[in-house]
């Protein structure tokens, strides 16, 4: 129960900060389905079949823009954080990395995942004339628990990222180059490989999946997907939490060089 | 007044140059961005599609039947116009707000120069040095596939990307000049950010252009991104006379176009961030 109202306090800190940035969340929301809408419609214009190209490959840009967001909100967060001393405050209060990246998880994946997918693909139906059907999840309890199964994914990736981050001298640069390579597994389906079981080292396949799943797209046969995710959904968690905790040790003994 | 000017181009030059050595990862993820791109739009689609199939229709797009290995080609040449777009629009806008709005390093500049001859450098400089930075690695990709017929493809297709980054560095300084003198946006960056896939996305690039929205093309055919993208199709293909004549027609009109209108705005500018 305390651990629970910890976690809603921490939420309810996050969506005043977003409150404060809405006119950015805004603006980001339209220039990445602009981005998305420009690099998408020729690929599935391509495709054989349009529709089965949306349904493949949309849900898993869903997943690769919450992941991609995760990357770039960790580095955001230790560059000015960091050297504005606000994770020492935190620090102070009992709270780590994974305490961040709690206070933002939920706006990330409403915004940058439900709300630019919706826009996202009303762009795509338009640009392309898939009706709305097509659009829809054929299973939105399926879809739900793509979006839900976010929040445990994104908080893996961003304290991944925050423990590169902190021990390596990698430029946040090179993060943009891990932001392109989740794309495997995610938007690009695992089966072009004779095992589609390697594409689990990048931890969004699974959710990527589960949201193709909803369209009736998914590579994994559906229970094993299900199996999968009680597994490693409540696991990528724990080790998030874990890692953090190694990078905020990391950062209290060594400080953070301030660096783009 | 040309060695004032001179001066101002000297040391805008000596600032990317300096910047380029400084951000070089950056110009090397945008190098893989880039890559990454072209390669995406191709191969994609192949992940569900017949190769076959996916071929044809890239084909029945640009209007030419192709292989495999000249469709990643033009793929390449086409998406080279993205980053120029990006980097463009995003740098001289910030350029801009940072050094007016922000640094507050305006009076300084004032002091040294005119407000138009800094604010036509700043368009024409970065844009053309960064457009050559963000676009080196077509030389050796190029000379890798055509050989030495790549090296003349290089020239023309980074004299055509080159004509249209000192057009969108005019546009850009017009839109960032009217924000920073004329409002009180607070995030002017925002809308900066915007333009560059407002342009791509209404410019079509890899789609025919009837498939896009009114709206979106108003945004990108007041800049050379549509005429630009037809050159760099052609070229990868066969080397079309005609088809880069009527671009440097086209280009040289908007670029005098921009160059007129930006050189009256700033001379009235001048007169009121002066006073």
């Amino acid at each position: 129960m305390k651990v629970l109202t910890k976690v809603f306090k921490l939420m309810y800190i996050g969506t005043y900060i977003a409150r404060i940035h809405l006119s950015s969340y805004i603006a980001w929301l339209v220039n990445s389905v602009l981005w998305f809408i420009f690099i998408f419609t020729p690929v599935m214009m391509l495709s054989e079949d349009v529709v089965k190209a949306f349904q493949t490959f949309v849900p898993g840009l869903l997943v690769m823009s919450c992941g991609g967001v995760a990357i770039s909100a960790t580095v955001e967060f230790l560059r000015w954080n960091v050297n504005q001393g606000i994770t020492d405050t935190f620090r102070e209060n009992g709270l780590n990395v994974f305490a961040y990246l709690l206070t933002g998880v939920h706006i990330d994946v409403l915004v940058h995942g439900v709300l630019s997918y919706t826009l996202l693909a009303l762009g795509l139906s338009n640009y392309l004339n898939i009706g709305l059907p097509e659009v829809l999840p054929k299973n939105p309890v399926l879809f739900t628990i793509a979006i839900i199964a976010l929040i445990p994914t994104y908080l893996l990736i961003g304290s991944i990222t925050a423990y590169v981050y902190t021990v390596s001298r990698v430029s946040s640069a090179w993060m943009l180059i891990a932001q392109m390579l989740i794309a495997v597994g995610t938007v690009i389906p695992p089966n072009i490989l004779t095992s589609s079981y390697l594409f689990l080292v990048n931890p969004l396949t699974i959710v990527a999946e589960l949201a193709r799943a909803s369209y009736g797209q998914n590579v994994f046969e559906l229970n094993t997907l299900l199996q999968l995710s009680i597994i490693a959904l409540p696991l990528y968690v724990v080790v998030a939490y874990f890692i953090s905790i190694k990078s905020d040790e990391y950062i209290s003994r060594r400080g953070l060089e301030y660096r783009f | 007044m040309i060695i004032g000017l001179l001066n101002i181009v000297l040391a805008l030059t000596y600032r990317e140059l300096v910047w380029f050595r400084r951000f070089l990862a950056d110009y090397v993820v945008s190098w893989v961005f880039t890559a990454f791109i072209s390669l995406s739009i191709i191969l994609i689609p192949m992940s569900i599609s017949d190769v076959g199939v996916v071929i044809s229709r890239f084909s029945s797009l640009v209007g030419v039947e192709l292989d495999l290995g000249t469709a990643l080609l033009v793929s390449v040449l086409l998406s080279s116009i993205v980053p120029v777009v990006a980097v463009c629009v995003n740098d001289v806008a910030h350029t801009i707000f940072a050094e007016f709005k922000f640094i507050d390093v305006g009076p300084l500049i004032l002091e040294s120069t005119t407000l138009k001859y800094y604010l036509l450098a700043n368009a024409f400089v970065r844009s053309s040095l960064m457009t050559l930075g963000i676009t080196a690695y077509l030389l050796p990709v190029l000379t890798y596939v055509l050989s030495s017929y790549g090296i003349l493809v290089f020239l023309i297709v980074e004299l055509s990307l080159q004509i249209s980054a000192m057009v969108l560095g005019l546009y850009t300084t017009l839109v960032a000049s009217l924000i920073t003198f004329y409002t009180n946006v607070s995030r002017p960056w925002v809308i900066a950010n915007l333009l560059p896939p407002l342009i791509l996305s209404g410019s079509g690039i890899y789609i025919p252009t009837y498939v896009v929205p009114l709206i979106l093309r108003v945004f990108a055919y007041v800049t050379p991104v549509p005429y630009v993208s037809k050159v760099l199709q052609v070229v990868a293909i066969c080397l079309s006379l005609p088809e880069v004549l009527t671009f440097l027609t086209i280009a040289t009109i908007l670029l005098t176009s921009y160059l007129l209108v930006t050189t009256v705005f700033s001379t009235r500018l001048e007169f009121r961030v002066r006073r």
